[in-house]
């Protein structure tokens, strides 16, 4: 018992650090946001406090539309991400650490050049009369991929794809080969190593990438702005919107935390089912 | 089974074409002698990078982007490693809700927590400094040290930490000799991977920063509002060149590898 | 490691930066005993301000010489003016910035925020020679004081590929010509510029600024494919053929013709836009002095000419003389009569409703592709 208490205060103690720089950082300015999200604004006009401006958001069918089509973009684009991650993660796992470093490090770099350069390398290469698109119009007729949701997915992927595949490489680089090397000898053919070793074995770095990813892609907000088309809003555009050109901070806040309420849940199921499936 | 790793490393190679493509474009404008942005290829010229050097803003920036990324990273990454321990040491009570409210800062649009901050920090009289960045930074990358940190501890056993401490191992000598190295790769990659989304963080550091203090994507950002020329492709050429001789030479002088 | 970053990146711009100025204006004063009273030798006066062609021609145009008076030397807040506005309201009392550059309808919202205040008319003798048509903004207009200084007017334009338009546009009601659907870059919502395109588009569709509901619907037939913010955001496109027309700030796209994209652009017969710039004071500075030789300066003709030549913003001062050349870049003399001010009272006060609008029944209706 008292073996238990004094563990049950050393994680408290562990988890102090991290705690109090949420605190400062997350905590204490959230609690500003959530109180700002609950006041009346040039908008939206109530006495007092209240949820007037959640009403606001509901209500209208174009925010509405909004929310969805955002988590909608972020979601797809996770999923090609993880799609196209995991095999490369997996050609990592078999690579000597120098070699698979090298090729994770070249997959960061176009991250480090910056967003906006990586954007204007994209509005280039895939613009209707650029060097990809213009060739093929003949024969598929036009594409049109900047200034479209596709624009927009194309560069969300490209940017959370090097997270993704770093965090299921690093992940999947710690399953020894052993256990692989065991169920080969039993006869096991490739799809069910995979399927029964390394993607059980993965879950713990493939949920890793899913949220890293989602997250990065729901928040991401210069890949829609460049290479969305005009009526292509999401609810980061919405925010900045708010923030930066009708400084209305309150309804900011109300889109914000409606987005982190959203987004914490999903999240927060998300890991439950994924430890569940590891524990069965 | 020599196909299928044939086909592994022929999607590998497609993805690194995906992922370098957009960055390749704009690298080649950057020795285009063209003024304009894009440019047919006219001539091959050094005269961008020349006039990087009239804007020594942009070089203070970039100091400044890589102090805040290491030591906004390396607090991240250590509270990440105590903290991820202990919700993966035993089931702590409330591990997932807790596990989730510490993924937070990745759910919130960094442009409406930034300005808060900024509010807050005007609310306590308290002035922007290089500290006040750092740790809002910290706060920002911690989500991503912690998810790498927890699902290396996910391949971690505990049973060794006992071992050791049977034989005569204090808990913090436990900690150090046997939980670090091993934990090691994904300290390092969660390391990374927070130091890359720091030195690209534009929402926060917008609001966040002071004549002294800006970053570089704020400059640059800034910039690009009334000008997009060759020196820009310049520039990113040039970070990008840093950072892979950076990487190399700690590869090769600490041996610390992101994929270890 | 924290307290090292801000203290060595403090040393090495202060040190190069204000010691070198302290040490001339020592010296200098040594030496020619008392030659200016140096106001404020040693301090920093902070200047929050757009970055690239404004922050480098203020470096270049008026740093030296605004040193060589005052002793101090300038620092640059730079970013958008939406996030720079919002440090403002932040740091209320406690304000990094000395100077704020922004549009007269940012200068009228920071009034009223109390964060931007008024300078002494007396201490700007270059005030004296502004066109009275710069003077957009009325608060703290008055014989003793002045809300800022107007600095420069620019336009906002249509433009297009004269490669590719055969007719060249003369009218904002182009805009909808068929041949631009899915290839128009058009102002975002957010855009300064946005409330008057609402008045226009009301005007050509018989209503009027107090009677907008027609133009919100005449807006939403246009058929942009892209949005904008910065001419950045779009140049990429005009080379590539995807957009063939443009609304824009006159002064960037005598920038991209200099650069060789393929642009012209027209004074539309109901009037370009006209955006009047200010330089204003931050309310709770402790440099007014300073700041008010700095706001001097960026009056003086000298300066305003060569921000008229290098960066084509045009002059506010009277004295200012274009050779026609530069003329003919720059928001000046005849085109003036093209040019179309709004009263960037109306502008702050429409803002918020007017944009919600654009959101909820004009950006719903742009799916042009």
């Amino acid at each position: 018992m008292a073996r238990l208490r004094s563990g049950a205060s050393v994680s408290a103690w562990l988890l102090a650090p991290a705690s109090l720089l949420l605190i400062a950082g997350i905590a204490v300015p959230l609690c500003a946001t959530i109180w700002l999200s609950l006041s009346p604004n040039v908008l939206v006009h109530f006495d007092g406090k209240g949820l007037g401006n959640f009403q606001y958001l509901f209500k209208s069918k174009y925010y509405y539309g909004v929310i969805i089509r955002s988590l909608r973009i972020a979601a797809e684009a996770t999923v090609i991400a993880l799609i196209v991650a995991y095999p490369v993660a997996l050609t990592l796992r078999r690579m000597a650490s120098r070699r698979a470093s090298a090729v994770g490090l070249a997959m960061m770099l176009p991250v480090l050049s910056g967003p906006l350069v990586v954007v204007l390398g994209w509005m280039i290469l895939l613009s209707d009369g650029g060097p990809l698109l213009a060739p093929l119009t003949p024969y598929i007729g036009r594409l049109r991929i900047v200034g479209s949701e596709t624009g927009i997915i194309v560069g969300i992927v490209h940017f959370i794809l090097p997270f993704t595949v770093i965090s299921l490489a690093s992940v999947l680089r710690l399953i020894p080969e052993n256990l692989v090397e065991a169920a080969r000898s039993l006869g096991a053919t490739p799809l069910e190593i995979f399927r029964r070793v390394l993607l059980p074995l993965s879950l713990p770095g493939l949920l890793s990438a899913a949220i890293i990813g989602f997250s990065l892609a729901a928040s991401s907000f210069i890949a829609p702005h460049y290479l969305g088309g005009p009526a292509d809003v999401t609810l980061t555009a919405l925010v900045a919107q708010f923030v930066l050109a009708t400084f209305n901070g309150e309804m900011a806040a109300a889109v914000a935390v409606l987005l982190l309420v959203l987004m914490a849940a999903i999240i927060f199921l998300l890991s439950i089912a994924a430890a569940r499936s590891v524990r069965t | 089974m020599k196909a299928l790793r044939g086909l592994g490393i022929g999607w590998l190679v497609l993805v690194l074409i995906f992922l370098l493509g957009p960055t390749l474009v704009v690298l080649v404008d950057s020795i285009n002698s063209a003024t304009s942005f894009p440019s047919p290829f006219e001539q091959a010229t050094l005269r961008w990078y020349r006039a990087l050097g009239e804007h020594e803003e942009f070089l203070d920036a970039a100091i400044n982007s890589v102090e805040i990324a290491l030591a906004s990273s390396a607090i991240a990454t250590l509270c990440a490693f105590l903290g991820g321990f202990a919700l993966s040491r035993r089931r702590v009570r409330f591990g997932h809700a807790i596990s989730t409210a510490m993924l937070s800062p990745l759910f919130i649009p960094e442009i409406v927590i930034g300005l808060a901050i900024l509010q807050v920090l005007g609310l306590v009289a308290l002035p922007l400094s290089m500290l006040t960045l750092i740790v809002a930074h910290a706060v920002f990358v911690l989500p991503m040290a912690l998810r790498l940190t927890l699902s290396g501890f996910s391949r971690f056993d505990f049973g060794l930490l006992d071992a050791a401490r049977s034989l005569g191992a204090n808990p913090a000598r436990a900690m150090l000799a046997v939980t670090l190295p091993i934990l090691r790769p994904s300290l390092i990659a969660g390391f990374t991977l927070s130091a890359v989304f720091s030195f690209v963080n534009l929402p926060l550091s917008m609001f966040l920063t002071t004549p002294r203090t800006a970053t570089l994507p704020v400059v640059v950002f800034a910039y690009m509002e009334s000008r997009i020329d060759p020196m820009i492709a310049a520039l990113a050429t040039l970070v990008v060149l840093i950072a892979a001789a950076a990487t190399i030479g700690v590869d090769r002088f600490l041996r610390i590898r992101i994929l270890d | 490691m924290q307290t090292k970053g801000p203290s060595t990146s403090l040393s090495r711009r202060t040190l190069i930066g204000g010691l070198g100025a302290g040490a001339t204006a020592g010296l200098l004063g040594s030496r020619a005993g008392l030659a200016q009273p140096a106001i404020g030798k040693g301090s920093v006066l902070t200047i929050s301000t757009w970055g690239g062609v404004t922050s480098d021609g203020i470096k270049n145009f008026l740093g030296a010489e605004f040193t060589k008076q005052t002793g101090a030397t300038l620092a640059f807040d730079i970013g958008g003016q939406g996030a720079r506005y919002n440090k403002l309201l932040a740091q209320k009392g406690n304000q990094t910035a000395d100077v704020f550059f922004g549009t007269d309808e940012a200068l009228v919202s920071g009034q009223r925020a109390g964060v931007l205040s008024t300078v002494r008319r007396k201490n700007i003798p270059n005030a004296a020679d502004v066109h009275d048509w710069a003077s957009t903004v009325k608060g703290g207009l008055t014989d003793e004081t002045l809300p800022g200084v107007p600095y420069t007017l620019i336009s906002y334009v249509l433009a297009y590929n004269p490669d590719v338009v055969k007719t060249a546009p003369t009218s904002w009601g182009d805009l909808w010509r068929p041949e631009f659907k899915g290839k128009l870059a058009f102002a975002s919502p957010v855009h300064s510029a946005m409330p008057f395109f609402v008045i226009i588009a009301a005007e050509l569709a018989g209503g009027s600024a107090k009677n907008p509901d027609a133009g919100f619907k005449k807006l939403a037939e246009l058929k942009p494919n892209k949005l904008t913010v910065f001419w950045t955001d779009w140049a990429p496109q005009l080379k590539t053929g995807d957009t063939t027309a443009a609304t824009e700030f006159d002064y960037y796209l005598d920038t991209m013709k200099r650069d060789g994209y393929p642009i012209a652009y027209v004074l539309p017969d109901e009037g370009a836009i006209a955006a009047a710039e200010y330089a204003a004071p931050v309310t709770g500075s402790k440099n007014p002095e300073l700041i008010e030789a700095f706001l001097n300066l960026m009056l003086d003709p000298k300066v305003q000419e060569s921000f008229a030549v290098q960066t084509f913003q045009g002059p506010t001062n009277k004295k200012v003389v274009l050779s026609a050349e530069a003329a003919s870049k720059a928001a000046y003399g005849d085109k003036l009569k093209k040019i179309r001010f709004f009263d960037p009272v109306f502008a702050a006060d429409m803002r918020p409703a007017w944009t919600e609008r654009m959101n909820t029944e004009v950006v719903p209706a742009w799916q042009s592709r």
